[in-house]
């Protein structure tokens, strides 16, 4: 039975796969081919089996995005290949929503359940409908403004200094602002590699303003959310026994916790669509390199932008249905989409 | 007569929005009233010949209370232009994408069974991406102007309408409660807080700095975008240019977002 269920999930994230690259393959016959030549010159456009039935065209797409075949990109923030410049950004990418997700969820927890006020800030819920994705807008540039711009204290842009950059040779540039680091790519794990504490520093100054731009509406906004579940469970499953007790005193939290688990992690799905939206949306005012600065980059560009955005939206919509599958396996008992 | 405090919110929110969509009329009919001829460029607002942004003041007239910006445009008659880009661009989007969505909805429940779950994949192939950059590779393609705007507004949107139909339709099923009125009420909410939150998707996506063909287009994102130097300009301590605007168009979604709120309040305790 388990089983069943999991080959169920499976075959639903199998299928909302191909209808994201079917989406992405309509979006892309709609550029205008002289468009699709720039990033694939010469006879390199054969990859895409333009010469082809339609049918048939969209297999040799599907076949470009998952072997990263998507032509060149001459954008403002990368020249070269396109598959380059996703995989030199994803792991920044991935360790970068990896850490403001957990120390988010982690602090809604802390603050939704153990504060002590909460099972009386529900009238605060009107927070939960203020649109997050305008949260993350105000959030960011206010911080920018604030910190980088009026204080100074703490860098407006980048993902590093231009002196960490230039003083290790193990930091290299490929463009504006996209560097590469040996071994891993991944800054913070390189610094302590080569035990570079000025790097190391130097990165978590940078990184300080997207993350608690990202940070405090995630935060916000979960924290109301677990707290206004947490009020509803304990009204279910505790006032009507009678039971008049501090719920703070004991195991309760527990049990609620075990009891709104279900609901917060069917929620995690849809929240987790708009914080990716929050982070492309925060790289691009702080510059932060990372995939989605370079799909937004890349769109910009009209001439030499499009195949370069096409794969970063595919490999964004891969990790949000990889979090998704990884959710409904978790919560297998959950209540059915469909 | 005594008043709540829900009340009180109501009123409060009735009233802010209310100035902005007169605001927004006064713009259509007569933007003579911010001192301008017409709303087709920002170049019009423009008060000094001085590309560097000056501080806001009281004394040199209400042009200057919220300073100027990049080409020595003032801030706020800007502002007040700018709610006739910005609030068509949202009606128009939130009209289509609650048409379209409320459509599709219908005839997944009304149909059920396999269509149903067809609709179904396809909302969650459109929201497994996140909205924003779908709503740019549309406008990518729609090309960037106010059509493709709303275009992309649109198609990033209308999903939301499909899964709330669909929702509300649902709970009506099981609580024995469906009809036109029992569903207008429940879609109420919805419909003022996308009035925000779409407001917020124009302001967003102009200040990406999309390449419109004119480059002026009196827009609040764009206001804060233009030029391009926003990180160069706050590093001088310029922060009249983001904070303004920035307030400006988060007060209208924040009592959008409280009326919605405070109305979801009234019709629960209806239905209790």
């Amino acid at each position: 039975m388990q089983w069943r269920k999991i080959i169920g999930i499976l075959v639903k994230y199998f299928l909302i796969f191909i209808g994201v690259t079917i989406f992405l393959f309509t979006a892309f016959k709609f550029v205008p081919i002289n468009i699709v030549k720039n990033d694939f010159p010469g006879s390199s456009i054969d990859v895409l089996g333009l010469h082809k039935n339609i049918v048939f065209q969209y297999f040799y797409f599907l076949h470009s995005l998952i072997w990263g075949t998507m032509g060149n990109t001459d954008t403002t923030l990368y020249t070269g290949a396109v598959s380059r410049a996703v995989f030199i950004t994803v792991p920044e990418t991935v360790l970068f929503l990896i850490i403001t997700l957990a120390i988010s969820y982690t602090a809604s927890y802390f603050i939704g359940l153990r504060s002590g006020t909460a099972f009386k800030i529900t009238k605060t819920l009107n927070m939960n409908i203020f649109p997050l994705m305008f949260l993350y807008f105000v959030s960011g540039l206010l911080l920018l403004t604030v910190f980088a711009g009026i204080l100074g204290w703490l860098p407006s842009q980048g993902i590093l200094s231009a002196g960490s950059v230039a003083a290790n040779n193990w930091i290299s540039s490929t463009g504006n602002s996209i560097y590469i680091t040996r071994p891993t790519n991944i800054i913070l794990i390189d610094s302590i590699v080569h035990g570079s504490t000025y790097v190391f520093f130097d990165y978590l100054r940078h990184m300080a303003l997207p993350f608690f731009s990202l940070f405090i509406p995630t935060t916000i906004y979960l924290s109301v959310f677990i707290s206004h579940e947490a009020s509803i469970e304990y009204n279910k499953k505790y006032m009507k026994a009678g039971i008049t007790r501090d719920a703070f005193a004991d195991n309760y939290v527990r049990y609620i916790k075990r009891g709104i688990k279900s609901r917060i992690l069917s929620d995690m799905k849809w929240m987790f669509v708009v914080f990716m939206g929050g982070m492309v949306l925060i790289s691009y005012i702080f510059s932060y390199m990372n995939t989605g600065e370079l799909a937004i980059y890349s769109f910009l560009d009209y001439e030499y932008g499009i195949m370069g955005g096409i794969y970063s939206v595919f490999i964004l919509s891969l990790m949000i249905i990889i979090f998704d599958l990884l959710i409904d396996l978790i919560n297998r008992g959950g209540k059915n989409e469909i | 007569m005594k008043f709540n405090s829900r009340d009180i919110y109501i009123g409060i929110s009735i009233f802010f929005i209310a100035l902005y969509m007169i605001a927004f009329i006064l713009d259509i009919v007569h933007p003579q009233y911010i001192n301008v001829k017409s709303l087709s460029t920002l170049l019009v607002f423009k008060k000094t010949s001085s590309v560097i942004p000056s501080p806001p003041t009281l004394d040199k007239g209400w042009w200057d209370y919220f300073g100027t910006t990049y080409y020595g445009i003032s801030i706020l008659p800007a502002l007040l232009g700018s709610l006739k880009f910005d609030f068509t661009v949202m009606f128009e989007s939130l009209i289509i994408s609650a048409i379209a969505g409320i459509g599709i909805g219908f005839i997944a429940n009304y149909t059920g069974g396999i269509l149903r779950k067809f609709i179904f994949y396809f909302v969650r192939t459109l929201t497994a991406a996140p909205y924003l950059l779908v709503m740019l590779l549309i406008l990518y393609i729609a090309r960037p102007n106010q059509t493709g705007m709303i275009a992309a507004i649109s198609v990033g949107w209308f999903p939301f309408y499909i899964i709330r139909y669909m929702e509300v339709s649902d709970l009506g099923k099981n609580s024995g409660r469906i009809g036109k009125h029992w569903t207008f009420l429940k879609f109420l909410p919805y419909i003022l807080t996308d009035m925000g939150a779409i407001s917020g998707i124009v302001v967003i996506i102009t200040y990406f700095g999309f390449y419109f063909k004119n480059p002026f287009v009196v827009d609040i994102g764009n206001l804060m975008y233009l030029g391009g130097n926003v990180n160069l300009l706050l590093l001088f301590g310029i922060w009249w240019i983001v904070v303004f605007p920035l307030l400006f168009i988060t007060i209208f979604i924040g009592f959008t977002a409280l009326l919605s709120y405070e109305i979801r309040g009234v019709i629960a305790d209806e239905g209790k």
